[in-house]
Formats: C-alpha cells, structure tokens, sequence
C-alpha cells in the first residue's frame, strides 16, 4: 500500500463524516439520556454549536509547552486509532492507513492520547487533573485485563491478529459473527468496553461533581474544542473497533453507523442506570466476572 | 648447587636457642637477632629444597639420623611437599618474628627461644618419618605454643593457653596410646614401615591408626569439639593467633595427610565427614560472631576444617589433589595470617569498628584482598581450588559434598563481608599508629597472594585460558588512583573502548547485542564521570573491574573462563553498589544473593562436567547428569542477577541507593549480564526442539509473575530511584518470560525488550540520578514542575517512559507486538495476559515518575535548579537516537538477529517484506506507523494553532481553585501515595511476603548459630569433656558402621 | 499613618502570603513573595472579533446558544440553579450547561449576596473565565445591600469589575426567572 493522494483524500473524508457521526451521535446519546430523566433534552446538533463555541472564544491561557501539546496528543490518539481501523469491510477507500500494522497496535495506540493528555493535564498544576489521571490510570490497567483476553481468545480462533481478516471470518449472516461464536469472549469485552467509555459506573475519571471534571480542568476554548473534536472522533472509533471484532463489522457505512450506535448505546444505557463506582470497587470490579469471562472464552476456543 | 641438609634445620635451631638463653635478658637485641637469623636461615634451607626439587635439580632425600637406617632411627624426607610445607611455615615464621619485633624484644630471650622451638617443631613434624618423633615434636609445639599465648598480657590469654595446655594433654594423650598400639601390631615406628603393614592395620589394629588419627584431626579442631581453640584465637596476640592459624595449622594438616596412609577406605570418609561438618559448623557459628578475632578464629576453623574433607574427600592419587590443596590452603594461609596481623594493627575487636581502616587506603585495600581472598573469589589461589574442587568432586559423583562446601562457604562469606562492608562504609574512628614492622610482613603477605593466585591458576586446567588483561587495567587504576577523576575517567572509557574494538568486529550476532550493551553501554554511562570533581578514590577500579569482567563473560569459550568473568563481575559491582550513601546493607544483601547465584552455577557447571571431558561452554548442550536439574541450577544462578520473583528482594535496595551514575551501570548493563547467561543456557538447551519443556514453562510462569509483582511493586514507589529498580525487575520478568517461549518470535520478543530497556533505563537512570543529585532528594513528592527548568531531561524521560510502555512509535511497541505474536503461537495465554496487565501497570509508575517530577507544582526550594550536566545529558541524547533509529527502523537489528535465530528456532519466523514484518498472525510496519504518527501530529499541532488565540502565558498558582487561592506548592502537589485507591484494590499483591520470607531464612539460620554457640561455656573442664566424647561418638559411629 | 495602615493590611494577610525563606539544594537562601512569585498580575489579553461580520455574527449566535454557566451560590438564590437542570425547567434546550471549572464557562451566576470576604473570590472566578464572557447578578441582595447593612462597597466593586451584563433585581425566588436572563 501507497500514500497516494486519493487514499489520503479519501481517509480525510471517512475522517470527515466518523466526526460528524460521532458529534451527532454524541447527542443523541445526550437526549436520550434527558429523556430517561424525562427532560426534554438539548438539541441533537447542539454538540456542533457547543465545538463552535469553544473554538471561537477570544482569549486563552497556557501552563506551558506540555499544557499546549496534551490536546494535540489526545487528539492524535482519536484519529490515529482512526487512521489504524479498518472501517468499512471490503472498501479499499475506507481501510484507511490500516495495512501499517493490526490490531496490537491499535490496542497500544490507544495509550498515546491517554498519555498526552495525562502529561498536559499534569502541566495544568491543578490537583484534581493529578487525582482525576491516577484514577483513570489505575482503572485502565484492570478494564484491559478482560480485554486482552477476549482479544487473544479472537486471536486463536481466528488465527489472525489482522481486523480485516477478522471482519472477513465473521461474514456471511449473524451466525458467524463472534458474538455467537464466541459469546464468551465477546461478553467480557463488552463488559471491559463499560469502563474504556468511561461513562457511570465507571466515570471516575471526570467523576462530575467530585473532583469537578479532573483531568481536562484547566483546558478551555480551543483546548476544549480539541478534545471535544477527539471524544466525537474516539467514540465513533471505538465502537467500530468493537463491531469489528464482535459483531461482524461492517460493509457499508449504514451497518457502521447503526452498529456503533448500538455498542455506544449499550455503555450509555448502563450508564443511566448505576450509579458510580468508588475507585478500588471499580478497579476490582473488572477482576471477578469480566476477567472470570475471559479466561473462560480463553479455555473455550483451545 | 650445594643443598643444605635440613637436619640442619633443627641443629642452628637448637643451636641459636641455645646461645639465646646464655644470653639472658640482657642483650635482647642481639637474641633478637640470632632468632631472625635462624628462622632466616629456616626459610633459604627450605626455600632451597623447593627450588630444587621443582626445578627437578635434586630429587627428593631422605636423611637419616644417628648414622643408623629406619626402622633403628628416625629419618627425615624432603620431597616437593615437605619443601612446600616447611617453606611456607618458615616464611610466615620469619615474618611473624618480624611483626612481632616489639612483642619479643620487650619479652626477651626467653619468648624468643620458645617461638623458635616452635618454629623448629613445626619443621620437624613436617619433615620427620617416625611416629613418635612426630608425638615428640608436636608435644614440643604444643608446651611452646601455649608458651606463646601466655605471653599475653591478661587473664584471658592465661586462661585461653590453660585451656589450651588441657586440650592438648588430652591429645597427647590419646595419640600416645595410639603410637603404643601401633608399636604392638607392627613392631615399628616408622612410618613408611608401618605403612607397609597397612592390611594388618586395617583388620587387627583399626583402633590403633583410629586414635593416632583422631588425635591429629583433634589437634585441628574438629566442630563442635574446639572452644578451646576459638577462646585462643580470640585471646592470644593476634601474631600469635596468625601462626597458630597458618603456620601450626599448615603443618597439622600435613601430619594428618601424612598418616591417612595408615587409615583405611572407610576411615578417609569420616575424615571428610568431620571436615565438612566443621566447615559448615564453624562457619555457622562465625555469623553471630561480632568480634573480629573470634570471628576469624571460626573462619580459621571453618578452612582447616575444608582441607581436611579435601584430605579425606579427593583421593590422593587424583591428579589435580595436590592443586586443590595447595589453591584453598595458600589462599588460608596468606590471609588468615595477613587479617590476624592486621587485627593486631587496628586493635579493634569490633567489627564495626574496623572502619578505622580507611585512614589508610594502603592497608584497607589489603584488608578486603585478604577477605576475599578467603572468601574464594578470583584471582586469589582459593578461588581456582575450589574451582578444582567442586570440579572433581562432581565428576567423582560426590554432589552432596559439593553442596555442603558450597552451603559452609556461602555462611563465611556471610560474615566476612559483612565485616568488608562495615570497613568500607561506617564513619571511621581514629587508626592506631602503624609500626613498619608490623606493615611489612602484610604487605608481602598482600603481594603473596596474588603472586600464588597467578601461579595457581596457570596450574589449573583450562587456567591458562584466563585473560588477564582486564586485572591488569583495574591494576594500573588502583596505582594511579591519586589522580583527578577525569584523567581516571578518560583512561576508563578508553580501556572499555579498546575492550569493544576487540571484541566487536567479527562477533556473531547475538553476542554482539551484548557486547554492545556492555561496552558501549559501558562507554556511555562513564561519560557522566566527567561531571565528577576531586578524586573519586577507589571508583575507576571497580568499574573497570566490572566492565572487564563483563567483556570477559562475552569472550568466555569454557566454563571456567565463564565464571572467573562472572565472579570478577560481581565484585566489581559490588563495589560499585556500596558506594552509594546508604548502600550498606543493600550492597551485602546483593553480594549474598550474586554468591548464592554463583554458587549454584558452579554447582551446575559441576553437575554438566560429570560424564563429560573438557570444560567447553559448548558441553551445556550435553549434559548427562540430572540434566534438568543441572539446567534449573545454572538458570536460578543466572536469575538472582535477572532478579526474579523470590530472588529479587535485593534489587530496589541496591540500584536505588547506587550514585547517580552507578545506577544505569548496574541496571541498564549489569542486568543483562544475567540475560546473557540465560540465553547462553537456552541455546545450549537446544533451541526449539529441547529436551527441558517444562524447565522453561516454570521459567516463564516466573517471568510473567516477576513482571507483574515488580511492576507493582513500583507503583506504590515515592522513592524516584527505587521506582526505576522495581520496574527494572519487571523488565527483566518480560525478558525472562520472551526468552522462556524459546520459538524466534519470543527469542526476537526478548532481544528487543533487552536493547529496548537497556537504551531507556540507561536514559531513566542518567535523569533521574541527575535530578537526584541536583535536589539532593529521592523522594518524588518532594520534587515536582521541574519542567521548566529541565527541559531537556523532560524530553529524555518523556521518550524513556513512552518506550518503557509500549507505546507506537517508539521502539517499545516493537517488544509488544512481536511478544503478542510469540504469545499467542505458543499458547501461553494466561501468562501472556498476565504480562499485559503488567505492562498496563507500567503506565501507572511511568506517569507517576513524570508527572511528580516534571510537572505539577515547582517546589519553592527549587527555582533555581539547573539544567543536568552537559556530561550527564550527552548519553542520554545518544541514547535517544538509537531509540529513535530502532523505532523508526527495527528491521535493522531484527532481521540479522531472526537470521542468526534460525539456526535454533527454524520454525515460524518473522518475515521481512521491506520494512513490514510479518508473522503468521499479523503484520505491523514500523517505518511507516511513525511517519503517520509524526504527520498527524505535526497537522494536528497546526490546526490547533491555526484555531488558538494568542496563548498567555500564566504563572504557577494561576489554577482554578474553586474561588480560593493555593497557598504552597507542597500542598496543591498530589504525588505522596497518588494510587491510593489502587493500593487498597490490588496492594495486597505486594505485600511483602518475600522480604518476609528471606528474612525468617536469615533469623533461622541466626538463631541455630546463637542456639549451638551456647556449647562454648568457655570453661576448660566441659572443653575437655568435649574432646573426650567428641571422640567416643565419632569412635561408636565408626565402629558401628564396620 | 502609611506604616500603620500597612500593618493593617499585614493584619489581614494569611501567612501563607507572608514573605518566606527557603533553603535550595544547594544551600542558598531563596526569599520567596508569594504574592508575586506565584501569581500572574498581567491584564487579560483578549483577541479582536473577527473582522467579517457574517462570521462574527454567526460565533455570537453560537456563543448565545451553549451558555455554560458557573453558578456562584452565595445565598438563598443558589439554591434555585439545581432546578434549572430538572425535567420542569430543563435549561439544556437552550444550550445551557453547568459547568463547574470558570475555565469552560461563559456566564457567571452570582445569586446572593456579596460581601468583603466573598468578592475576592467573585473576581477571581471572573478573572479566571476566558472572553467572552457575562455576568448575571440575581437577587436583591447585590442592589439593597444598603438596607442589610452588611455590603455596600462591594456591590459598587463588583458592577464595576465584572461589568454586569444583566441584572435582575427581583426578589421573587423562582428558577424560572433565571431563564429569560440567560
């Protein structure tokens, strides 16, 4: 594979509309959740204003160098995941830079963003950021133990740590699809996807109201707009990283979108209902059943 | 060439003694004199003999007394041990006069004559063929010794050679009445005569060979049986206490091999029985000992008691017995007389007081060339005996007695350095005047042993093979050590670069990357030497002294080479750990875990030369005796330097407190010395298809639980550079865990993790040890917001932890995926998902590392801290830029090392299609994910600055703070105890149950030693009573046993 | 007299803010002013609008459609903010979001009354929010602090540093009434 200029134009555009779904997607999410609160709920395209917004204040501050360049890494993270993803199963236009390496690195190029954003924050001085960051740190490690073991549970059935190759194995109807070949593993994934989505129980990080957003509480205006443009970006992302290794990937951009709304969804729908976890009940949480789950789809597929 | 009878020996002596006493007390010079010039003309009579009889001039000569043949008179041999034996009495006799020039004079003639009869005994016991002529002199020794201890001012000294006297009737005693039995049943006293009746002895007069021998193993002090002995090493003068441990000693010990001939098959077994046990007893004993003499008198007991399983143990036709003997007892005699002497010099009784010995470096290094001496490392001559030993004995099947000299030798080297670390590192009081007398016989001494550790080991087999080269530069630091320590620095870093010019060019691959790491690796972390001003006393030797083992260990081609590199190794380190301002315990408990290793690698070697000829590196692969077992040993060995679980407790201690330089030394480098053996033991094991699954299954369940507890064991760090320790441990799991998967892919896995932490920790350690020595702190939480004031060693930590985690680009990702790949192929999954979850720990210590020191709040006391020293930051920018290349470009070293893997592990390799690698599972491309990566960012950073208004610039506290203010740094700095929450979660994996462990061992082995001690009433009776019933049991068991 | 009124100030001062002494690493004496070593004094640098009007226009309606609020509940009306997000009220259909740092926000709710010791961090908190930015006074208690007696001051102060963009000086406590300011 070449960097030829239509492949670049085109992952731009893929890049172009996962952020638009994720911003539209991001509210819809929003107004689900007021309607559960039986609120009427903001505008779905308010995300859009909100981005505006932030973009366009008229004044701003750094803490330093580390400070200025932690949105730049978060959001590097998001596209980057983008860039590694395969999106659309099938479409050269939309595999985007994905021949570059395969699912490992998409595992580990998670903690690029995870680690700039942690380092800007930690330059931000503010204590919260620092409290906010060893949560997030500390609940990570344990949300991606299930994980690694439903991913190597893909790995040997499969026999491929390449998505494309996975996406390929699941087509041909829903009973090829790893959710039914492999429920276990996809179970504890889905389970770990709780906690990589941070939303309650698992929203310690920002834990509103507690150690009020933490990390990102010294970012503002255009720092904001970053990450805001990266939360659109990571969520879309995300979700198609677990579509495409759980729930058959997809082939054109209508099945992303509505399986990713799905996946999304099912975080958000847990989120409404529980309430938050303290910090050590969170990290232990995705040692017993989750990890239990794992090491059952591990002895399943042997 | 005439040759001096040495009847002659006896006449001048008698003769001087004679003249001595006329003189009376009046002219003590002149008595003084003579008694020099007899023991001077002692040591050229057999000085003499042994040039003659080594250079083959003369043969060995009998010389017969009284103008009668044997058995009508008693006859003397000279032959090449009778001259070794009585040479090296006479020398330290000679000497001992001389250091004891004060002692005798003041005393007079009297003390004078009665150290010359001893002299004299000593030589004629040696030397003399009849058994009761033998009874005579030793009997006259013994009144002349105890003559000596008395000598000494103070009760105890009289009460020390009372009982001395008691024991000694004792023995007379008992050899008396063996001597007449003898007389009985051969009708001779002669004992080449009543060798010759040997059968007759054996079945009629078993008890009479039985007494005479027990009374000579008794004259040495058999364990338990000899309080009496360590109350005279305690109490007598210390110049007495040196001929006693090396001069009497050394003849004892001839005697007794002299009359194994008379003793049968079975009783040469209870000899080495009773010599094993009282090697490990007494050595026991000696680690509860804190004063110095006493101490040394076990030491003293403990080595008499090794030569006598060696007598008992080696059969005597064995062609390497003479070698072994004379390796581990010049080793003893040269430095048990030297540490008696120096003992008489410092005058403490202390231990801890012998720090007093740093006033004068001359002396101290002495002091620790003598310790280790004993102790067995290279190159002094106990070292290639033991080597011999162990060899031998393995070959001859006999492991068990391997173990226990090694188990004997591990508790003396316990205590001996402990008592070198004291001496190096307590506050040192004020050294007693130094009298040249007395400083002359241990500097010779000194000079001796070296000299005998030379010869020795060209005698050895396979000694000739040791390169010396590597001493030879730590010699010529240790001379020019008074220079300034750039001078020193840059003479190191070109030895270390002259050693990489040799050793490089040509090198197979794998051994390269070591070569490599060690070398220039060593080259790298000298530079920050510069930095150091004054002298730095005593630094360039051992690191050179580190650094020329480590290149010996690439250069090793036989098993000897090996472990000489490894032992000089570890002491190099060892020196270079104890540096450090609380490195005390922290060096010893890593000397006790490195000897342990070591020991278990000779054990191991031992085990692989059983069956085997030659002593070929190559010989690992055919192992014939216990071969898993024999893997499992050396593999364990290799771990206590890998720090595994369970062998680990040492590390964070010991890197923590290094210096600052010091750290990267022993962790970037030093570690993969172990690595290095391990992939040694695994190639040899036979690659993919060996024969030690399940070895190497255990190996990696201990990798990837290393990994997670060191990991961990981080985490809850706030010491910055005990942080970097404990990760270190959890690298070294991965290591560990890769290079068990023995396929190409685990093999690539664990090169890449060793250069990869080899660059980063080197990087780690140079910042951090330079912030260090910037804030004069370890503790992160008192550091923070030093970004602004060092930015360039932000940049080097940021890139350190990026590649320590794994994260693309940087080369760490490479380690993670092909680990992920070797994993998945070799279905070690739950291990494998151990390790990641260790890796994603690895995120919580690194952030805490940066965050707490480089970001956060600047502490008040810290605004005006500097950037690191050019010198400290130039490696650590190289370094950068060879992560920077491996990231961008790993097909440069992988893809000759996956062609040189071939040979072992054929089957699935990675394949290389430009810059992409593939396995069977995946693909990933390095060269092209960093220039995504670096694109995006650059376009990123610039949409960021294209929407960004003007970025003001604000100060520290201009934080929101809920409408309030910040008052101090300290406290809006959230670093103490960060992952509190996670503590509570996941702590109880760390709690130190090892430590616990390690340290219930210690107080086990403390509270037998204290436990058995007690026999030791120091009363002469049950002293007496011992002896007695000393010999009743070994008597009973042996007659049981016939 | 100036000595004095200093003293008096110094009175006041915590003495965290008082001038100190630390020791570097190095053994030199540091003197540290709290007050201007760890606090930026400089004014706000505020960018121009954009020159094109359509532009700017279009940021404005933005800007008036995602209102991120920080409340600063002083008094009786804070207790009236927490109902605006309720399913009755439901203040985010017009954009509107609490936000709790004054770093994210844009309006500032200062809903009771002000006094010596709370208007610092009134114009703290105003300070540390960015451009452009609106200020709500809610309550009688800023306007008839006269009749209280407690402030009289600050009320003056506070108009005048946070140039208040809406005022709304009706005493009657119902959520609703905070939205037609917003």
């Amino acid at each position: 594979m070449e960097f030829t200029v239509s492949k670049i134009l085109w992952t731009l555009l893929g890049l172009f509309i996962v952020l638009n779904w994720g911003l539209i997607m991001g509210g819809t999410m929003r107004k689900i959740v007021a309607r559960v609160g039986k609120r009427y709920g903001i505008p779905i395209y308010q995300p859009y204003i909100d981005l505006v917004k932030n973009y366009s204040v008229r004044s701003q501050i750094t803490h330093g160098v580390m400070f200025y360049l932690g949105p730049v890494f978060r959001l590097s993270g998001g596209v980057g995941i983008f860039l590694f993803l395969p999106l659309i199963f099938g479409s050269d236009h939309w595999s985007n830079f994905s021949f570059s390496g395969d699912l490992i690195l998409i595992l580990y190029f998670q903690f690029f963003g995870m680690l700039g954003m942690a380092l800007g924050a930690g330059e931000g001085g503010h204590p919260y950021s620092a409290i906010g960051v060893s949560r997030g740190l500390s609940q990570f490690t344990t949300i991606e133990v299930p994980m690694t073991l439903a991913v190597i549970s893909l790995a040997v059935q499969y026999n491929t740590l390449s998505i494309s190759e996975i996406v390929a194995a699941q087509q041909g109807g829903l009973a090829n699809w790893t959710m039914v070949t492999n429920p276990f593993a996809t179970v504890a994934a889905m389970l770990s996807l709780l906690g990589a989505f941070g939303h309650s129980p698992f929203d310690l990080v920002k834990a509103p109201n507690e150690i009020p957003i933490g990390p990102p509480t010294e970012y503002h205006a255009t720092y904001l707009g970053v990450l805001r443009t990266n939360a659109a970006i990571l969520h879309v992302v995300e979700a198609a990283l677990f579509m495409n290794l759980f729930f058959g990937g997809a082939t054109n951009w209508f099945e992303l979108i509505l399986k990713t709304f799905l996946i999304y969804f099912w975080s958000v729908f847990v989120g409404v209902v529980f309430p938050r976890f303290r910090i050590e009940q969170s990290v232990q949480w995705f040692l017993k059943i989750p990890l239990i789950l794992g090491i059952i789809a591990i002895i399943v597929v042997l | 060439m005439d040759f001096i009878s040495p009847i002659n020996v006896v006449a001048v002596s008698l003769g001087a003694a004679f003249f001595m006493g006329l003189l009376g007390k009046k002219a003590q010079t002149v008595s003084y004199i003579l008694l020099l010039g007899a023991l001077l003309f002692n040591t050229i009579v057999s000085g003499q003999w042994l040039y003659g009889l080594a250079t083959n001039i003369i043969d060995a000569q009998q010389v017969y007394t009284a103008g009668f043949r044997p058995p009508f008179s008693i006859n003397l041999l000279m032959g090449l041990d009778e001259a070794v034996i009585t040479t090296l009495v006479n020398i330290v006799g000679l000497l001992g006069a001389i250091y004891m020039a004060s002692g005798l004079h003041k005393k007079g003639s009297g003390s004078q004559v009665v150290y010359l009869v001893l002299i004299m005994s000593l030589n004629v016991i040696v030397l003399s063929r009849d058994l009761f002529n033998i009874f005579v002199f030793l009997e006259v020794g013994s009144i002349a010794t105890a003559g000596l201890i008395i000598m000494q001012k103070g009760i105890n000294a009289v009460s020390a050679g009372f009982k001395y006297m008691l024991a000694t009737g004792i023995i007379a005693s008992i050899m008396l009445i063996g001597v007449i039995f003898i007389y009985r049943f051969t009708g001779t006293l002669n004992l080449d005569f009543v060798m010759q009746s040997h059968p007759v002895l054996k079945q009629g007069a078993l008890i009479s060979s039985f007494l005479i021998l027990m009374a000579i193993l008794l004259e040495l002090k058999p364990f338990p049986a000899n309080g009496w002995a360590l109350d005279v090493y305690e109490s007598a003068h210390p110049g007495i206490s040196a001929m006693l441990s090396s001069a009497v000693a050394t003849a004892n010990l001839f005697v007794l091999y002299k009359f194994t001939g008379m003793a049968g098959e079975s009783l040469m077994y209870y000899i080495s029985l009773i010599g094993l046990v009282t090697f490990v007893g007494s050595n026991l004993l000696g680690i509860n000992q804190t004063n110095a003499r006493r101490m040394l008198g076990y030491s003293s007991i403990g080595q008499i008691g090794l030569l006598v399983a060696i007598i008992g143990l080696v059969p005597h036709s064995n062609a390497n017995f003479k070698l072994i003997f004379i390796g581990i007892l010049t080793g003893h005699y040269f430095a048990k007389a030297g540490l008696f002497w120096i003992a008489g010099i410092v005058k403490a009784q202390n231990i801890k007081e012998w720090s007093v010995l740093r006033n004068r470096p001359v002396l101290l290094f002495l002091f620790l060339t003598f310790v280790l001496a004993l102790t067995g490392f290279p190159p002094f001559p106990s070292f290639w005996g033991k080597w011999q030993l162990v060899m031998g004995l393995s070959q001859q099947g006999q492991i068990a007695a391997v173990i226990a000299i090694l188990v004997g030798s591990f508790f003396e080297v316990v205590y001996l350095l402990r008592w070198a670390g004291y001496s190096i590192k307590l506050e040192p009081g004020k050294l007693p005047e130094v009298k040249l007398s007395q400083f002359i016989p241990v500097i010779l001494f000194g000079l001796g042993i070296y000299a005998t550790g030379y010869f020795v080991s060209q005698a050895t087999n396979f000694g000739d093979t040791i390169n010396y080269i590597p001493l030879v530069v730590v010699a010529i630091l240790l001379v020019v050590d008074f220079l300034p320590a750039y001078i020193k620095n840059s003479l190191s870093i070109l030895a270390t670069g002259w050693f990489a010019y040799l050793l490089i060019p040509g090198q197979d691959t794998l051994k390269l990357v070591f070569t490599v790491i060690f070398l220039v690796g060593g080259i790298l972390t000298l530079i920050p030497g510069f930095h150091v001003k004054g002298k730095r006393a005593g630094f360039y030797p051992s690191a050179m002294l580190m650094f020329g083992g480590l290149a010996l260990l690439i250069e090793a081609e036989n098993m000897l080479q090996f472990f000489f590199a490894w032992e000089i190794m570890t002491l190099g380190s060892y020196f270079l750990i104890i540096r450090g301002k609380e490195s005390m315990v922290h060096a010893f408990s890593y000397m006790l875990f490195s000897v342990g290793g070591a020991y278990l690698i000779l054990l191991g070697f031992g085990m692989v030369s059983v069956g085997n000829t030659g002593l070929s590196l190559n010989l690992l692969s055919q192992i014939k005796f216990y071969p898993v077992l024999a893997m499992a040993l050396l593999a364990v060995g290799f771990m206590t330097k890998t720090a595994s679980l369970g062998l680990h407790i040492w590390l964070p201690g010991a890197h923590g407190e290094a210096e600052s330089d010091v750290s990267p030394m022993v962790s970037a480098i030093l570690l993969k010395a172990g690595v290095f053996g391990l992939v040694l033991l695994m190639l040899a094991a036979g690659g993919e298809y060996n024969n030690y699954q399940g070895l190497f299954y255990t190996l990696g369940w201990i990798g990837a639980l290393t990994a997670l507890v060191g990991n961990l064991g981080a985490v809850f760090q706030e010491d910055a550079k005990r942080l970097l320790a404990y990760s270190s441990i959890g690298q070294l799991g991965y290591i560990l865990f890769a290079f068990s998967i023995m396929s190409q892919l685990g093999w690539l896995t664990g090169f890449t993790y060793t250069i990869n932490h080899f660059m980063f920790k080197a990087i780690l350690f140079l910042s951090v040890g330079g912030i260090v020595m910037r804030l004069g702190t370890h503790n992160m939480y008192e550091m923070g917001g030093l970004i602004k004031k060092m930015p360039f060693s932000f940049i080097a930590v940021l890139i350190g932890i990026i590649t320590l985690a794994g994260i693309p680009p940087l080369s760490g990702f490479s380690g993670k995926w092909l680990f992920y790949n070797a994993v998945i192929m070799k279905g070690w999954y739950f291990q494998g998902a151990i390790i990641f979850f260790a890796g994603t720990i690895a995120f919580l210590y690194c952030f805490k590392l940066i965050y707490s020191i480089f970001l956060g709040q600047l502490k008040d006391n810290h605004r005006n801290v500097k950037e690191l020293p050019f010198w400290y930051l130039l490696p650590q920018y190289i370094l950068i830029l060879g992560i920077m290349v491996f990231s961008a470009k790993p097909d440069l070293i992988l893809k000759p090392l996956g062609t040189a893997l071939a040979a072992a592990f054929p089957s699935n390799p990675l394949i290389w299609e430009g810059t992409k690698a593939l396995s069977q599972l995946g693909y990933w491309d390095a060269t092209t994910i960093m220039i995504v990566i670096g694109t995006m960012f650059v376009i990123l950073l610039i949409w960021l600055m294209l929407m960004s208004r003007k970025a003001q610039n604000v100060k520290q506290f201009n934080i929101v703070y809920a409408g309030e203010r910040p008052e101090r740094p300290e406290l809006t700095h959230v670093s103490h105890n960060i992952y509190a929450g996670y503590n509570k979660a996941l702590g109880f994996l760390v709690a130190p149950g090892i430590t616990g462990f390690w340290n219930y061992a210690t107080n086990l082995v403390e509270s037998i030693g204290n436990f058995t001690r007690r026999i030791y009433s120091g009363n002469g009776q049950s002293y007496a009573i011992h002896l007695v019933s000393y010999i009743v049991v070994v008597f009973i068991i042996y007659i049981s046993s016939i | 007299m100036k000595m004095k009124e200093t003293d008096n100030q110094n009175k006041f001062l915590h003495e965290d803010i008082e001038k100190r002494e630390v020791i570097a690493p190095d053994g030199s004496i540091i003197e540290i002013d709290p007050m201007q070593d760890y606090f930026c004094d400089a004014r706000p640098q505020v960018s121009e609008p954009y020159k094109i009007k359509v532009v700017e226009k279009f940021l404005n309606w933005a800007r008036s459609e995602s209102i991120w609020v920080l409340g600063f509940g002083t008094g009786c009306g804070s207790i009236e903010i927490p109902p605006l997000m309720t399913p009755r009220f439901d203040a985010f259909r017009y954009g509107v979001q609490m936000r709790p740092t004054p770093r994210q926000s844009n309006a500032f709710i200062i809903s009771g009354y002000l006094s010596v010791k709370t208007l610092k961090r009134v114009i703290r908190s105003y300070e540390q929010m960015q451009n452009p930015k609106y200020v709500l006074l809610w309550e009688v208690a800023p306007l008839t602090a006269e009749c209280i007696g407690t402030v009289t001051i600050p009320l003056t102060g506070s108009i005048c540093i946070c140039r208040s963009t809406c005022t709304l000086p009706v005493a009657c406590r119902a959520p609703k009434l905070y939205l037609p300011g917003l």
